[in-house]
């Protein structure tokens, strides 16, 4: 008996540490952004008063309905590049026998760890009609009066984003793939369906949580990005949402948050859509658990021949995806000034960009400080997640998708509002957080919450019931089965999601320019700095480093893993 | 499963919200008021340095934010304390509106750290409308020209960001002269704007009157302009040639960038407008004495030598030669925040919307 008391009082406790946990890391900041959607900021003696105005604003604009159109196509066109290479990426590295695809995820890394808007500039220098060296390349090749490729254009700002955000979908999906029962994907060949058939019929339906979840994150990135827009959008002349929320945050006085708050209800609303849907797509969860009570060893497929098709889409994403843009910054890093590469101008080659990086105060603290960071959020980010997906997958308790849905919401809030909710809120609570490492750590799990969540939903689900039913049955408290059970079986795929958080993380700038204090700086704000002294040769350089630095690390952990096993 | 009916999420939700609301309740504020300093600020004596030193070495602390990046912060500050070893400096550089952003969330928080602002002139007047300033004396005023001053001495002008025509020389082999000159058909399609320049309207229209500005920038917009975002942006693609030129380029950036021998040039328009970055003195400053020994010395002539080695381009009479015979136009930008709207509509629609290219 009192050993059945003692269960539920873990139980008790784990819940309710998981409540409190949740809403304290997203409500501070949902609350203080509602509070700005209908309130006037309160500057220079005027007080604060209730106003509708932004809701009037937001949809009563003509304009808005234009930016919608383009809005929707740039998220939902980049969403799916993404997800088509990045899915096929993840099924070629984990359930074929494509050579060299045990060097993926390493690959991987190097988009995932450059700031957007390294790449953007990169892209411009390859595909831009005047001085785009593969407009060049090509036009000299095939004797072409024009260039055959604008990147100044939806195509190019969608091209530019979904390969972008298409290393993210790689590591989702590898995660999930890897969990995979292969027996499925064997009985349907097996029967007779070809590879197409099984990948259509089985493959791609069994991983409908992972691939949903997936399109959700990134259609509200897609529909946030401002980078691929600015660089990109406003030169071609077409307007997104984020333009707007821009001029909204930027240049009026009083800063108008409200607006972008009120822009990012809007995003909250088509979140809590997609989440609707992803509700009603995967209610019968059980149709989606791959992994069950009997054992299996993770078989590779054999797919013959195809292996050479398969090792060609390997190649031309590695080097579309990743060598290209890495080219061009290594270039530009290792020049004075942008100049076009060719044999004529290696005589500028220079460390001098490498030399100035290091030199620039505090960058070394800086990387140190950021490593540690993006570690431990991660690793919360990635905690949290399980423990609120078991709530909600595996107890099924009432309400439970209350803390889904809030642990999701975060995914609209603008890095912004974050910042200046949680300075508002530490400045005034009398624990002295505000300026030092903490704060940064509580708005990193703040923003990223949502990708731990979403992941370990879309995992969970795949989980079939009878392992837990197993353990619960064995008299093994909530807490035990969690930890024992649960835990290990999905951490596989939850590798990818910690490895992904932790660049989001390094990457992570509206926030943190906010909170950041004279000991805690991270890489991110160093690189604004660098970038708005108009020196992208050195923020090449830095690039580079951040790229050398992250690779021997990821090196360095896949030794040690290879030791442990 | 595991018979947990009995525990729902929406009661405990319901319950820690309630244990929120009372903490919020709980938070209280603190009261601190800034004390007497308006007599150190602006005083004036032979022995003003001295009395600021005994002062300093009391204090032994100074914190400085600035929204001029760490690089071209840190000399400054360096120099500082190499000539006052008894001040422990604290910097906070960043760049861009953040620091003032957060200045101001900390002063409304009442946590008074900061005991120096300096910043884009938007920024300091923002800080300036809260309350949250002190005019103060500096030598320095009895040196500088009148027209770079604040007549309310609210701030001190540390460098200027100049924006001018900037053009990548492997295409433009005939720079302009005047302004005038840009309206010339061959300048179509030659030209880029950045898309947040609305200072450039602005100060024209202050300049030439309404009629006139106008009439300018609508026959410019019929020019055949690129549109840019971003100056970091619009300068890697001047140097790269992806544009010609632009009218509204940093001249410090611009300068600098030709010393690496990348292909751009500038010219020095008739005029120019010069954005200043001011430094300001917190009214609840914990080490004034501190505070106003370091705008001391960042607008002397030794502070300044600093600035102007990372390519500022300083406001100290004569040190910039670039500068000497150049017509600056000063931008004030107390007058256009209030109604910005105004400039931000009248700039797209005369310069950006005619341009889209869609």
């Amino acid at each position: 008996m009192s050993k059945k008391r003692g269960y539920a009082l873990s139980t008790g406790a784990f819940l309710i540490i998981t409540v409190i946990v949740v809403m304290f890391i997203t409500l501070v900041p949902l609350l203080f952004l509602l509070y700005q959607t209908v309130f006037t900021p309160e500057y220079a003696g005027h007080a604060a008063r209730f106003t509708l105005k932004n809701y009037g604003d937001v949809f009563s604009d003509p304009a808005t309905l234009m930016v919608l159109k383009n809005s929707t196509e740039f998220a939902f066109g980049s969403s799916i590049l993404a997800i088509i290479m990045g899915g096929a990426m993840a099924w070629v590295t984990e359930r074929t026998h494509t050579p060299g695809r045990q060097w993926m995820y390493l690959v991987n890394m190097v988009p995932l760890i450059l700031p957007g808007i390294l790449t953007t500039m990169a892209w411009v220098f390859l595909l831009s009609p005047k001085i785009g060296l593969v407009n060049l390349v090509v036009m000299k090749l095939f004797f072409l009066e024009e260039a055959p490729f604008n990147v100044y254009s939806m195509g190019g700002m969608i091209w530019i984003q979904g390969l972008h955000w298409a290393p993210f979908a790689f590591i989702t999906l590898a995660g999930t793939f890897r969990a995979m029962n292969p027996d499925l994907e064997e009985a349907a060949t097996v029967s007779g369906a070809g590879i197409w058939n099984s990948l259509r019929l089985v493959t791609l339906p069994l991983n409908l949580p992972a691939i949903l979840s997936l399109f959700l994150i990134l259609i509200v990135r897609g529909l946030e990005n401002f980078v691929v827009p600015a660089v990109i959008g406003i030169p071609a002349g077409i307007d997104v949402f984020t333009s707007r929320i821009y001029e909204a945050v930027t240049k009026s006085y009083p800063t108008n948050l409200g607006l972008a708050s009120t822009y990012s209800v809007v995003l909250m609303i088509v979140t809590g859509v997609g989440l609707a849907l992803y509700y009603m797509a995967t209610k019968e969860s059980s149709s989606f658990a791959t992994i069950t009570g009997k054992g299996y060893r993770a078989r590779l497929m054999d797919v013959g021949r195809w292996r050479y098709l398969t090792f060609g889409i390997y190649v031309l994403y590695v080097s579309l995806a990743i060598l290209l843009p890495l080219v061009i910054l290594l270039w530009v890093s290792i020049t004075p000034y942008s100049m076009a590469i060719k044999g004529a101008n290696f005589k500028f080659a220079t460390l001098h960009n490498y030399r100035e990086v290091l030199d620039y105060p505090g960058v070394i603290s800086s990387m140190v400080n950021t490593l540690y960071l993006s570690v431990v959020a991660s690793l919360i980010i990635v905690l949290l997640g399980i423990m609120i997906s078991f709530i909600v997958v595996k107890m099924k308790l009432k309400g439970g998708r209350i803390l889904d849905v809030l642990g999701t919401m975060p995914l609209t809030f603008p890095g912004t509002v974050v910042g200046v909710a949680l300075a508002t809120l530490y400045l005034r609570l009398p624990i002295g957080i505000y300026g030092t490492a903490w704060i940064l750590l509580i708005a990193f799990v703040t923003r990223f919450l949502p990708y731990g969540v979403r992941a370990a939903n879309s995992s969970l689900l795949q989980v079939h019931a009878e392992l837990e039913e197993a353990a619960a049955m064995s008299g093994a408290s909530v807490v035990r089965t969690l930890i024992m059970i649960t835990l290990p079986v999905v951490l596989s795929s939850m590798v990818g999601t910690f490895i992904y958080v932790m660049t989001l993380v390094i990457r992570e700038f509206p926030s943190v320019i906010l909170l950041y204090g004279p000991e805690s700086r991270v890489i991110s704000v160093q690189l604004f700095e660098m970038w708005e002294a108009a020196s992208f040769n050195q923020c090449s350089a830095l690039g580079v480093m951040m790229i050398l630095f992250l690779s021997a690390l990821a090196l360095l952990m896949r030794r040690f893993q290879t030791k442990e096993s | 499963m595991f018979g947990l009916r009995g525990y729902k999420i929406g009661k405990m939700v319901f319950s820690v919200c309630l244990v929120g609301m009372a903490l919020c309740a709980w938070v209280a504020f603190a009261f601190a008021a800034p004390s007497g300093i308006e007599q150190l600020a602006n005083y004036k004596g032979k022995d003003r340095e001295q009395v600021l030193v005994e002062g300093a070495k009391k204090e032994g602390a100074l914190s400085v934010y600035s929204a001029t990046n760490a690089r071209d912060s840190r000399p400054v500050v360096d120099g500082f304390q190499k000539k006052y070893p008894f001040v422990k400096v604290n910097l906070f550089a960043g760049t861009g509106e953040s620091v003032s952003t957060r200045l101001l969330m900390e002063q409304k928080g009442r946590k008074y750290t900061a005991d120096t602002f300096n910043g884009i002139l938007k920024d300091v007047e923002k800080v300036r409308r809260e309350g949250f300033l002190l005019p103060f004396y500096t030598p320095a005023q009895d040196i500088y020209n009148k027209k770079f001053l604040d007549p309310k001495r609210n701030w001190m002008p540390i460098y200027f960001t100049v924006l001018t025509f900037v053009y990548n020389t492997n295409e433009i082999k005939d720079p302009p002269r005047t302004w005038q000159d840009l309206l010339d058909p061959k300048w179509k399609g030659k030209l880029a704007v950045e898309d947040t320049d609305e200072v450039w309207l602005i100060n024209f229209t202050k300049m030439w009157g309404e009629a006139k500005a106008k009439d300018y920038f609508t026959r410019l917009g019929k020019q055949d302009l690129k549109i840019v975002h971003g100056h970091s942006v619009q300068q890697q693609m001047l140097i790269a040639g992806e544009i010609s030129s632009t009218a509204t380029q940093y001249l410090h950036q611009a300068i600098a960038d030709k010393k690496t021998g990348a292909p751009i040039n500038f010219v020095i328009m008739d005029p120019m407008i010069a954005q200043p970055n001011g430094i300001a003195l917190m009214n609840s400053a914990p080490h004034p004495h501190a505070a106003l020994l370091f705008i001391d010395y960042v607008t002397s002539k030794e502070g300044q030598a600093l600035m102007y080695a990372r390519g500022r381009n300083v406001a100290y009479p004569g040190m910039e030669p670039i500068l000497n015979e150049a017509n600056l136009l000063i931008d004030d930008p107390g007058l256009s925040m209030d109604n910005f709207k105004y400039w931000q509509d009248m700039f797209k629609d005369l310069l950006i919307t005619p341009n889209k290219r869609r």
